[in-house]
């Protein structure tokens, strides 16, 4: 589904990416770990080309590196930023409805099915956006983009700073996007969301992916989360 | 004293739209792409030109509908293939390429026009008027020219709180990019915001150019207003763009109506001045003189008291 190859990417002349490798199957949940500042936020941006790649992106089996951000949405890949981007002047709808391609519904997900998963949403149907809670903004901006219907979506550490209940929630919503034939690649930092639903995973150290294996594995490798995870 | 008010009241009114017409699209311009376009009002002096020179041979009307449509054409041509490719370059390189753009239209008006005030009319058909209140009349032209300002107005606010489109340009104000990774093509909507922003201030100069005049100096005067207007409202602010444009278009109004001058005002105080003395010029100042410097005077004292403007927001 997308395979990333010797990806680099700069601020300016800081060399944040340097030649990051990694791939993510049809359907399957792939986290994407490291800590603070490895740069995992970068190549999900510069994937999406809001940073300027350098290097391979193939997204079902097509270059996208380089291409407008709104052609590779257009291509079914979906993306849920890490600071959720909510547009606080429209109403909680009305972000859904641009999550929406066309204004014809259609494919995997529909306002009505999010508003049945989330009546806490659905209550706040037609206040704005910038009046919810953290958490409301993270399943908002998770189910928005899923509105587009893609076919693999990007998710910047979405349980970030939120309540447990509300952490539950995300896991939840991630078990059904993954259940529809959904590929994830999930960026994280807490370990036990990640072995708990990951296939696969990736540690990134500086710029570069330093690990990859299964979450089976990692739980024994106790030198690599000392080296690359634990703080 | 009832029909002053009125009178200026509706006048201040007519400019206060047309002051918006240009502040809108100047506000959405800059909300959007953050560029602070110098050049906007050199759309608007194109647009009553064009309509002059589409006057002369098919008539006033002709030049209403087709001048606007030329000028937005430029407008996103010029975002398309100008400031598109300036962007990469940073903002400053932005506000250089605009200011660079204001100067150079100016240029290509006076070479094709002359530096002369142009003869642009009123249509025939609205030269009655409109109606006579305590001996004095208000055209037909003016009653005109507040109705397509307060039909442009409607018309805006429809489509950015009611379509589509609108929603997704509010959106784009806020996080363009996330707009484009939820698959919508922004650099279009970029360029179509643009091209309605020039367009609608070449309507403002289509109306406005037979009353305001068809010189080459009218991107300058009305520009700076503007300019003002947006500082006022507060930068990226539509509904301070339209609280600042009224505000300025009344006070602008009221001055030169009310037409008190020093010598009235001092004589309330019990003050008099020998007409020989030095300052004479000072003591004989009247609010009519004052009118034009109103607008800046206003600019001052709002970025001393409130520095975001009246309905701004501050930096983050
Ligand atoms: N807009 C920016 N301009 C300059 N440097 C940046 C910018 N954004 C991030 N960086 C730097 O690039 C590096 C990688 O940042 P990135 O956001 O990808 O990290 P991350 O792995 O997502 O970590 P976290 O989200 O925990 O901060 C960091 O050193 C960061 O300081
Ligand atoms: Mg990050």
């Amino acid at each position: 589904m997308l395979e990333v190859a010797d990806l680099n990417a700069w601020y300016g002349k800081s060399h944040v990416l340097r030649g990051v490798s990694f791939a993510v199957g049809g359907g399957e949940i792939v986290s994407l770990l490291g800590r603070n500042g490895v740069g995992r936020s970068t190549t999900v941006k510069a994937i999406m080309g809001e940073v300027h790649p350098e290097g391979l992106i193939r997204f079902k089996g097509e270059q996208i590196a380089g291409r407008p951000s709104y052609e590779i949405a257009r291509r079914g890949l979906g993306y849920v930023p890490e600071n959720r981007e909510i547009f606080p002047t429209l109403t909680v709808r009305q972000n859904l409805l641009l999550g929406m391609k066309s204004t014809s519904p259609s494919g995997r997900w529909s306002i009505k099915e999010v508003f049945a998963m989330f009546p806490l949403l659905a209550d706040r149907a037609e206040v704005p956006g910038g009046a919810l809670s953290g958490g409301e903004q993270q399943l908002l901006s998770m189910c928005r983009t899923l509105m587009g219907d893609p076919d693999m979506v990007l998710i910047d550490e979405p349980t970030e700073g939120l309540a447990p209940k509300i952490v539950e929630q995300v896991g939840d919503l991630l078990r059904e996007i993954a259940s529809r034939g959904v590929a994830i690649l999930l960026v994280e930092q807490k370990l036990n969301i990640a072995l708990r639903i990951s296939n696969r995973l990736y540690i990134m150290g500086q710029g570069q992916v330093v690990w990859e294996g299964t979450p089976e594995s990692l739980k024994q490798a106790n030198e690599v989360r000392a080296e690359w995870l634990e703080v | 004293m009832p029909e002053i008010l009125v009178f200026a009241t509706l006048n201040g009114l007519v400019t206060g739209l047309l002051l918006f017409m240009l502040a809108s699209g100047l506000t959405l311009i800059f909300s959007m792409m953050g560029v602070l376009n110098f050049a906007h009002a050199s759309f608007y002096m194109l647009g009553a030109y064009f309509a002059y020179s589409i006057s002369l041979h098919f008539g006033y009307w002709t030049g209403l509908i087709f001048a606007p449509v030329i000028v937005g054409i430029i407008g996103a041509l010029v975002e398309r293939y100008g400031l598109r490719r300036v962007h990469q370059h940073g903002h400053v390189a932005e506000l250089v390429f605009t200011f660079g753009l204001a100067f150079l239209i100016e240029e290509v008006v006076q070479f094709f026009w002359g530096p002369d005030t142009k003869n642009y009319q009123t249509p025939e058909l609205l030269n009655f008027p409109l109606f006579t209140l305590f001996g004095q009349e208000f055209s037909a032209y003016r009653g005109f020219m507040l109705a397509i300002s307060i039909g442009i107005f409607i018309g805006l606010y429809q489509v950015l709180t009611r379509s589509r489109v609108g929603l997704i340009i509010q959106a784009a104000i806020t996080h363009p990019h996330m707009v484009a990774n939820l698959g919508h093509n922004v650099p279009l909507i970029f360029t179509a915001v643009f091209g309605v922003g020039t367009a609608l201030a070449g309507l403002a100069g289509v109306i406005a150019g037979p009353v305001l005049t068809t010189y080459p100096g009218m991107a300058l005067v009305l520009g700076s207003i503007v300019f003002v207007v947006v500082v006022i409202g507060g930068l990226g602010s539509l509904p301070g763009a339209l609280l600042a444009s009224l505000l300025i278009g009344l006070l602008q109004s009221y001055a030169i109506a009310v037409d008190v001058g020093m010598p009235e005002l001092l004589a309330v105080f019990g003050l008099e001045f020998p007409r020989d003395h030095p300052l004479d010029d000072l003591w004989t100042l009247n609010l009519t003189r004052i009118a034009p410097i109103l607008p800046f005077l206003l600019l001052v004292l709002v970025l001393i008291f409130r520095p975001t403007g009246l309905m701004g927001k501050r930096e983050q």
